[in-house]
């Protein structure tokens, strides 16, 4: 990608590597997870009411 | 991809282990790429979150042929982080974002002022020429998949973005250690 050497190459090579070290937070993983796990709860409930309206408005 | 297809088709199925997985697997990525971008860990943080709920939300719509899992994620991660930046950006300070990132680790007082001034360049850059910066040079994606994340061309990717980029960081650079002469 680069088309003419870089002045202090080694230097900006740590710059990037400094940038690809990604101090991710401890419980990311566990709140991705639970706004997921949230978001089908919700669609269940959604889809439940759904079901229980469409069969009330059906004809007996 | 085949096994990326199946894991999928699994956490479409209920698989709760398998979308742990998938979270764990790709969490990393998605976050470092949202930071780099917006400098901010917050919201870093709730943008990966929005990520994971958008990818889940149209799961059923992904076709590894097109793209790999990863190269999707980050389709959706460019998004909401362009989005992010088109509303914050007139209201940052740069110099209260590069006095909080990245700094941290550099022990010379030089190669600290050298990290400030690429920080600053690297911010200075137009939306567009930055997430491509960051998908090439730092999380090393070759520019096809930048192009399909970009949603442009490889040739815009390869003739108009990246040397560009370039030219405006060795500037920056060239600044910078003329100013320390």
């Amino acid at each position: 990608m680069i088309d003419e050497p870089m002045p202090d190459k080694p230097m900006y090579d740590e710059w990037l590597a400094s940038r690809r070290i990604a101090e991710v937070p401890d419980d990311l993983t566990d709140r991705v997870i639970a706004a997921v796990e949230k978001r089908v709860v919700q669609q269940i409930i959604m889809f439940a009411l759904r079901m229980v309206l469409t069969n009330r408005n059906l004809p007996a | 991809m085949a096994s990326e297809d199946h894991v999928i088709a699994l956490v479409l199925a209920g698989d709760t282990d398998k979308l742990r997985k998938l979270v764990e697997q790709f969490h990393r990525p998605v976050f470092r790429f949202a930071h780099n971008l917006i400098s901010d860990e917050h919201d870093a943080e709730d943008i990966t979150q929005e990520v994971f709920l958008a990818a889940f939300n149209h799961l059923a719509s992904y076709r590894s042929v097109r793209a790999s899992f990863q190269t999707w994620l980050f389709t959706i991660a460019r998004n909401r982080c362009v989005n992010y930046l088109k509303r914050k950006r007139p209201l940052i300070d740069r110099d209260v974002i590069t006095s909080t990132q990245h700094t941290a680790n550099s022990d010379e007082p030089g190669r600290s002022e050298f990290w400030i001034c690429l920080d600053k360049a690297l911010d200075a850059l137009p939306i567009e020429q930055k997430t491509a910066f960051v998908l090439a040079e730092i999380e090393g994606l070759p520019y096809a998949d930048i192009a399909r994340i970009e949603q442009t061309t490889l040739g815009t990717v390869k003739s108009q973005n990246s040397p560009r980029m370039k030219q405006h960081l060795r500037d920056a650079m060239e600044r910078s250690l003329g100013e320390k002469k």
